[in-house]
């Protein structure tokens, strides 16, 4: 018996290829719907002027090129690159605050890195990478690198989520091994371009804009009897510790639980300064909500259980649980809800004589600035169903999902149908509806409702 | 002298049993090298009035019990990657970024599991007897097999049928946890390659709706190392 390297088959002419670039593109045409909720306190009367139609053309290409060595499988070198390009376009003639521009054209470059394999079991990144980590569908307390979807149109399926933010700068090594990873990753901190030229000083400020503060992540994963176990140290300007830990049960049931504890907070807290004072019939000192810093050195827990069954039907249902220890207690949430109400009847009552500097617009600014639509409670539950062959055609793909705040029973319920045209083509049809009353969180999102069909092609 | 009897009847079970596990096993080492080596499929899957789907793929088989699948086609499917160990599964698809943790239960496309592109053998996820010494398939002398799940692989039972003295896999049936036939698969298209004579189409007929079909098609399979690294879940994102 001759040793295995030894044995390499010479008879299949492809794995001799050691340079084999790949390159995927993606068009698609999204024209959407949107319903703004008049009685929104974040958005009364809509004077943010959300759009109602818009048109969203995206071009999207994904290339993975080898640069040095090795075979396709391991090349020692490569570079990735996912870029899209996004060309958005609203309804009416009249820019608003919510779409200060008609028709808008932006490219991001999500990806652009280098990978590069010295060894067998090390792997280096560097270069701007989509990073993410976690075990759950709808959050990942332990995804420390979440930057923000920067690209517009609001999708809130981590199917199309995840893919569509970009990257952080970073350099990152990784040592593998048998069942385990030991990996530290490095983001760097960019201040904001001194480039002379505008469109320049532009482009590198939004290149590095998730690079404004140095962070350290260092992340150990292994498989031990069955069980995804990781754990996570993160470090930006607060202290993070995570875990992470999967598992599938018999043939169907996939349970899965992550967190994170986080000292210190940048969420502020609302807090009622005071309230109206009044001598005899005069107001002589109005009420003022304002927000509040939290203490640096208190923790807070964010943490998700959950789990995904999948039937014989091929019917694949998930839930999950999410506590999110940033979040407002029911208490926070009536002051800022409060606070709001109050801000909009005096901003809106022209007999109402505004104190000095006018601190219910900064209040309703501030408020704006710190909604977070479905991380603003403590409590979540969520739940999907999805279907890969919906009425029995492997035509038809289907899910249903909905997220809630369990405190006031506000959230997002979504349908999400795709039709598979063939090989290339899919059509898609998206229905997202934000139910609640109008003091909860689903109720004071600008949205009642929003859809979209999209046609995308792949090559 | 009962108790000699159930001495005996352990004895000559457990012998049985060997020689099941052993059939099995030789088996395993007819559809595919038992080394490292890499194989392309082509995977079809047909139902009445329903589009013809194809999906192309490629294995990397580090040993018996890890192995990484690549999606290679078509478009949508691009990029999506699958890593197996032991009877753990993962998948990573590009969409969300992510690699997920995956049930045998979800299967890839109509009745093929990912379990069935992942490995072709099944002497170390299964515990074999023979159900019959000899059954005539097509005029084939054939061990029946009775093969049953050690652990949580996508299949409770097979009944696997191996050719006398060649131990060439002929055909098998596919078991629920109920008990109900999955679906029944033949080996056949015997060809000449990585160094042996081995089947190169599975095809796969449902076990309630026998007009719903599916093929395996091992276009190319070659004897091949491959780094260890790349059998580890958080390697699948740069697979692609």
């Amino acid at each position: 018996m001759l040793p295995l390297a030894a044995q390499e088959d010479s008879t299949d002419e492809e794995d001799k290829q050691t340079f084999r670039p790949i390159f995927d593109f993606l068009l698609r045409e999204e024209p959407g719907l949107s319903v703004s909720r008049k009685d929104s306190l974040l958005n009364p009367d809509d004077i943010l002027g959300m759009p109602r139609l818009q048109n969203r053309v995206l071009a999207s290409f994904d290339a993975k090129v080898p640069i040095v060595g090795g075979n396709n499988v391991n090349p020692i070198a490569e570079l990735v690159v996912a870029n899209t390009f996004v060309y958005l376009q609203h309804e009416g003639s009249e820019p608003t605050l919510a779409k200060p521009q008609i028709a808008d054209y932006r490219n991001f470059l999500k990806e652009f890195y280098f990978n590069v394999r010295p060894t067998g079991n090390f792997l280096l990144t560097l270069g701007r990478r989509n990073l993410t980590d976690g075990v759950g569908y709808s959050r990942n307390p332990v995804d420390f690198l979440a930057n923000p979807s920067t690209l517009p149109g609001a999708n809130f399926d981590n199917r199309f989520r995840l893919k569509n933010r970009e990257g952080s700068i970073v350099a990152r090594g990784e040592y593998l091994w048998q069942g385990g990873a030991l990996s530290y990753t490095y983001v760097p901190q960019w201040a904001p371009s001194d480039a002379a030229e505008p469109k320049l000083r532009t482009e590198i400020d939004r290149l590095t804009q998730f690079n404004r503060s140095e962070a350290h992540w260092a992340k150990i994963y292994q498989l031990v009897a069955g069980y995804d176990l990781s754990l996570h140290y993160f470090y930006r300007q607060r202290h993070n510790v995570g875990l992470a830990v999967a598992k599938v049960f018999g043939d169907a049931l996939e349970l899965h639980a992550e967190g994170r504890a986080q000292r210190g907070s940048s969420v502020l807290t609302p807090i009622q300064r005071s309230e109206d004072i009044y001598i005899g019939p005069t107001l002589v000192a109005p009420a003022l909500y304002d927000f509040e810093p939290r203490p640096d050195d208190t923790w807070y827990a964010r943490v998700l259980v959950g789990g995904q069954y999948t039937f014989e039907n091929k019917l694949n249902l998930s839930t999950e649980y999410y506590y999110n220890g940033e979040g407002y207690s029911t208490a926070q949430m009536a002051t800022y809800v409060n606070g709001l109400e109050l801000a909009g009847s005096r901003y809106a009552d022209s007999a109402f004589v505004l104190p000095a500097g006018n601190p219910y617009r900064l209040f309703i600014l501030a408020a704006n600035q710190n909604f977070n639509f479905l991380s603003m409670g403590q409590h979540y539950v969520f739940a999907r169903l999805a279907d890969p062959e919906f009425l029995g055609s492997n035509k038809w793909e289907a899910a249903v999902y909905a997220s809630t705040l369990v405190t006031d029973g506000s959230g997002l319920a979504a349908a999400d149908l795709t039709y598979r045209i063939n090989d290339r083509f899919d059509l898609q049809f998206l229905v997202n509806g934000f139910f609640g009353t109008r003091r909860s969180e689903g109720g004071l999102f600008y949205q009642g409702m929003s859809a979209l069909m999209a046609l995308e092609a792949q090559f | 002298m009962k108790k000699i009897l159930f001495v005996v009847y352990l004895f000559a079970g457990a012998l049985f049993a060997e020689d099941a596990n052993s059939i099995v096993r030789k088996a395993d080492a007819v559809r595919g090298p038992q080394g490292s080596f890499r194989m392309k499929i082509k995977v079809t899957s047909e139902r009445p009035d329903q589009a013809k789907q194809e999906m192309f793929l490629e294995t990397y088989v580090k040993d018996r019990t890890t192995s990484v699948v690549k999606f290679v086609n078509p478009p949508r499917e691009r990029g999506k990657a699958m890593l197996m160990v032991n009877d753990d599964l993962w998948m990573y698809i590009p969409g969300s970024k992510r690699t997920f943790r995956i049930s045998p239960q979800q299967r890839l496309m109509g009745d093929v599991s990912n379990a069935d592109v992942a490995r072709v053998n099944f002497a170390d996820d299964y515990n074999s007897t023979i159900l019959k010494k000899t059954d005539k398939v097509d005029g084939k002398d054939c061990y029946q097999l009775e093969l049953t799940a050690k652990t949580k692989v996508s299949y409770a039972k097979i009944h696997y049928w191996v050719e006398h003295k060649t131990y060439r896999p002929v055909k098998a049936t596919f078991f629920a946890v109920s008990g109900k036939p999955l679906k029944y698969a033949t080996y056949t298209g015997y060809k000449e390659i990585a160094g042996a004579l081995r089947p190169t189409i599975v095809q796969i007929v449902d076990g309630i709706k026998p007009d719903w079909k599916s093929e395996i098609q091992y276009t190319s399979m070659a004897l091949k190392t491959f780094p260890d690294s790349i059998f580890q879940q958080s390697a699948l994102p740069d697979l692609r």
